[in-house]
């Protein structure tokens, strides 16, 4: 949430850094790390926003799931958008290629304990963090226990994209589907989960 | 300012433009879109608002309200 001491404040992207978006907002200049929503540099340093679970879905699924659902398009039109939208066009399963530049913003090495590309879901509570690779989530879903609780991560049958909920609540802890590389930089200590059966 | 990230910084925002979202969306049913379409979905007080991934791919930043609340959506 873009609220800042009661006010909103107006974010645009200002660079890349470890491969991944750094945001500024208009009001303070203050930058901003995209995945913790958290300001790591300028007068708001150390400030964290508000943050919610996104997902990623196809149409198929978000129509059966949420029929009321609305949808934001955007109505801007430019080379660079046609451009970044013919190189992207999937995400959830898409083999994607890192672009070389992402590299040279790299302030080490992505983490070797994955390939860095690897798809997963990333969830985050209280600062702790574990990652969930695709390749070990089953169809029918895992139980894992963590941090004195019970996390189920399950599979849409519709698109296979993952959804992590605490078992005893039902409740959504914060989670983001992402790649490896990008997580563990953000995350640098953050477990992996690993199928007792892999 | 900035200057513990200056050597590794990558300065191509103006690159991109955020999208600003209308206060009321579209139905996606009317929207006509392949149903694989990928979308990043956004939920407050039982109300669901949808972006287009690939659109986000460009644009990085969403922002604008939901359910009488601001967002902000990074990609």
């Amino acid at each position: 949430m873009p609220v800042i001491n009661g006010k909103i404040h107006h974010f645009r992207p200002y660079g890349l850094l470890n491969g991944l978006v750094i945001l500024i907002d208009q009001e303070t200049h203050s930058l901003w790390d995209h995945i913790t929503g958290k300001a790591i540099d300028g007068s708001l340093k150390g400030y964290q926003l508000e943050v919610w679970p996104i997902r990623f879905i196809t149409v198929v699924s978000a129509l059966r799931e949420y029929p009321d659902i609305e949808i934001s398009m955007s109505t801007y039109r430019s080379i660079r958008k046609w451009f970044a939208a013919t190189l992207y066009p999937k995400f959830i399963h898409a083999r994607v290629l890192l672009p070389f530049f992402f590299r040279w913003t790299m302030q080490s090495k992505p983490d070797p304990r994955l390939p860095e590309l690897t798809q997963g879901l990333g969830v985050v509570v209280d600062g702790r963090a574990k990652y969930y690779p695709l390749s070990v989530i089953p169809s029918d879903g895992l139980q894992d226990r963590w941090l004195n609780r019970t996390l189920r991560v399950q599979r849409s049958q519709m698109d296979n994209v993952p959804q992590a909920f605490w078992n005893d609540t039902n409740e959504q802890p914060m989670q983001l589907l992402t790649r490896w590389y990008g997580f563990a930089f953000t995350y640098h200590d953050c477990e992996i989960y690993t199928s007792s059966y892999s | 300012m900035h200057k513990r990230y200056e050597t590794k910084l990558l300065k191509i925002g103006f690159f991109f433009k955020p999208l600003i979202a209308p206060v009321k969306g579209q139905s996606l049913y009317k929207a006509n879109l392949h149903p694989d379409e990928e979308l990043i979905v956004i939920e407050r007080k039982d109300k669901y608002r949808a972006l287009l991934a690939r659109e986000m791919a460009y644009h990085h930043i969403a922002q604008g309200e939901i359910a009488g609340e601001p967002y902000l959506v990074t990609f």
